[in-house]
């Protein structure tokens, strides 16, 4: 039986850490509003360009070639874009992620060979799961993740769209999870390139546009525009998802401690209860004695 | 008409303008009212637009795209210059 002075020490301590979760939780909520936002804002671009897109394609005449994103080539080498989280305690966000990516990683590499398989870590607990899977250490995404940025993604998905034009890769994919509700997040494997192309079943009457300089170019640079919109849309659905399984994870922190503190306190009066009922028998016990 | 600037991160403007002068990767150029429906690819440059109160604004965007549909001019670009 643990001492009244040990128990006292202990729900002080569960206290202080119940403070610290629930901080923590109320500040991934404020992140995960902004992330939200930024949500947001990001969809109106977004309805645009696949609008215009969608257009174009119904639209397609013969004389337009189909793009040179969208071709399928024999599988060679295959770059793998996997997203996680620069920090922990987000419950099993970080956790899922990786064991996908290990899944993904050990599936190419069994089919294409140990060097044919290149990973894009984004987020410090990637990357220590990349460099333990065989990968060398590659730190520069990680500011992708603290401050979200059009740019940012950009240059990434340049990079990879150029190694692909290249032909220094034949596919890329995507690891992430996808922001359903705040209480659910879906981890998604996509194919990033290339291109899925796909023209909307019911055939809306295209409007007849005038097209500077002509579909062909436009539709030529329509296409890596949508590539870098998903790269974009992909990582800020993995950072409102982080935030979210943050807010989740220290909520269940702060209820578990709440739980343990109402067990130690009863357990704490129960002891001092003991311990007065105790010490009155003495005393009774006592001038029985002295009467007799 | 009413135009909008779209960018992946914010919505730049929207609102009704008199007219709106734009980057064309083949040359500026200027839409007023009811212009037919066009798309059009634009470069790097400044765009620049009168509002109805007369007062003109430019900026400068990246590249992108012009949608024209109903006299509603929606630009779609990649990011403005801050």
């Amino acid at each position: 039986m643990a001492s009244l002075k040990e128990i006292k020490g202990r729900i002080h301590s569960v206290k202080s850490t119940q403070k610290i979760t629930s901080a923590m939780k109320m500040v991934s909520s404020a992140k995960l509003r902004k992330a939200q936002k930024v949500i947001e804002n990001f969809l109106p671009y977004e309805q645009k360009l696949n609008a215009l897109l969608q257009n174009f394609l119904t639209a397609q005449e013969d004389d337009l070639h189909p793009s040179s994103w969208a071709e399928e080539r024999e599988l060679q080498r295959v770059a793998v874009v996997a997203f996680a989280s620069n920090s922990s305690l987000c419950g099993s966000f970080n956790a899922n992620v990786i064991r996908k990516m290990e899944q993904v990683v050990d599936s190419y590499r069994r089919q294409l060979g140990e060097e044919h398989v290149l990973l894009y870590p984004i987020g410090k607990k990637m990357q220590k799961a990349a460099v333990k899977k065989g990968f060398a250490q590659d730190a520069r995404f990680d500011g992708m993740l603290d401050k979200p940025s059009y740019e940012g993604s950009f240059e990434l998905s340049l990079e990879l769209m150029r190694m692909f034009e290249s032909g220094q890769v034949d596919r890329v994919e995507f690891i992430y999870h996808h922001f359903h509700s705040r209480s659910s997040q879906i981890l998604r494997h996509e194919t990033w390139l290339p291109i899925a192309l796909k023209t909307s079943e019911e055939r809306l009457t295209p409007t007849n546009y005038l097209v500077e300089p002509d579909k062909q170019s436009i539709l030529d640079s329509l296409i890596p525009k949508a590539l870098h919109l998903k790269m974009y849309a992909a990582l800020l659905d993995s950072v409102a998802s982080e935030h979210a399984a943050r807010t989740i994870a220290m909520q269940l922190a702060t209820d578990n401690a709440d739980e343990l503190l109402d067990e130690l306190s009863l357990q704490y009066n129960k002891l001092r209860q003991q311990a007065i009922t105790s010490e009155l028998l003495d005393i009774v016990g006592g001038s029985f004695g002295m009467n007799a | 008409m009413k135009l909008e600037i779209i960018t992946p991160e914010q919505v730049v403007f929207s609102g009704d303008v008199e007219l709106v002068s734009l980057p064309g990767i083949e040359g500026t150029f200027t839409m007023l009212d009811n212009h037919a429906p066009i798309v059009s690819a634009l470069k790097k440059g400044p765009l620049r637009y009168r509002k109805l109160t007369g007062e003109e604004v430019t900026i400068s965007v990246f590249e992108g795209f012009v949608e024209m549909n109903n006299n509603v001019a929606s630009v779609c670009v990649e990011g403005v210059e801050k």
